[in-house]
């Protein structure tokens, strides 16, 4: 075998180190990448929490447009009723209208409103009503929206294809009541 | 035994830099390539740094506002006193408030250099009502 000069071996020994930095150097940048992301990742989350939770409260004190507390609305939609559509259907007029040309739900603005701030995509309220398997949920269609996309908007929260933030309080015996925002 | 310059030009001898030229170029740009790289990590993990501690004194400074769900119109004023803490502590400027003709999001709080808008649902107590508002926090970072 040939012996190595000495001009070879530096040349080998600087390409050597050469490796070796550029690959400190990339570890470096993946290392402050990863730290910042995921520390950002936890405040944002922090935020939405905080966003979720401070909201619901919100409905708690809150009056709707005709001075009732939403509270005790929403008390008396999930009190009267077995049936689990007829209460969507009551969410749905308090909320929004009965139908095209019928006059604005009285909680009409405090859920556009709560749309309007929400750093989420999606917003949707839940009860939990004890003893039944499947929560009732509420999802704001948009004007010309057809009335089918609104149970497929509940489905994609509620399915867990997508990443959901909740804040959930009693809202008297036996129901809770669950909002979840959906990115 | 000592090396004459003759011998060295018959090995081709060009001199104790330029016989290690090659490998001094590779050196020196193995060191170029590491320094601008721990450089550019420095640069990337302090925005990183910055723009977290921002948005920690943020969440600080909303929370003295919206922890309790509900703004009482007229402490409003005390509530902001009270928010200059966290902003002094995290080196940031603020301003809140209900949208109304005294105070515009948008327009206030950009033309204050106030760039990180955040919003949340409370609710707005006046002495006639409880009504659920939007309610804006707005930071910026003192210069």
């Amino acid at each position: 075998m040939a012996e190595r000069s000495k001009g070879q071996a530096a040349m080998m020994d600087a390409l050597i180190f050469m490796l070796i930095a550029s690959g400190a150097a990339t570890l470096l940048i993946f290392a402050a990448g990863l730290v910042g992301s995921s520390t950002n990742e936890q405040l944002i989350t922090i935020y939405n929490l905080q966003y979720a939770n401070v909201a619901l409260v919100a409905f708690f004190h809150g009056q709707d447009t005709n001075g009732d507390f939403i509270l005790t609305r929403l008390s008396e939609i999930t009190a009267l009723t077995s049936d689990n559509t007829k209460i969507s259907t009551d969410l749905t007029a308090y909320f929004e209208n009965t139908g095209p040309g019928t006059p604005d739900g009285p909680g009409k603005d405090v859920f556009t409103k709560l749309k309007n701030s929400s750093p989420s995509s999606s917003v949707i309220l839940c009860f939990q009503i004890q003893g039944r398997e499947q929560q009732v949920c509420y999802a704001r269609l948009e004007p010309g929206e057809p009335l089918g996309l609104r149970q497929e908007k509940i489905d994609s929260v509620n399915e867990g294809t997508r990443q959901v933030v909740s804040a959930s309080a009693p809202l008297k015996e036996g129901v809770e009541v669950i909002l979840k925002l959906a990115f | 035994m000592t090396r004459t310059k003759n011998q060295n030009h018959k090995r081709g001898f060009i001199g104790p830099i330029g016989d290690d030229l090659p490998s001094i170029i590779a050196i020196m740009l193995a060191l170029t390539l590491f320094f601008s790289g721990l450089s550019f990590a420095l640069d990337a993990y302090n925005q990183k740094v910055n723009s977290i501690r921002i948005f920690k004194g943020s969440l600080e400074i909303a929370k003295v506002f919206v922890s309790d769900g509900l703004v009482i119109q007229d402490e409003l004023g005390a509530l902001k006193e009270t928010a200059k803490f966290p902003a002094a502590t995290y080196g940031l400027n603020f301003d809140a408030g209900f949208p109304s003709a005294d105070f515009s999001p948008q327009a206030d709080c950009s033309g204050q250099d106030l760039n990180y808008i955040y919003s949340y649902l409370v609710t707005r107590e006046t002495p006639q009502s409880l009504i659920p508002d939007i309610f804006y926090v707005c930071v910026g970072v003192k210069k």
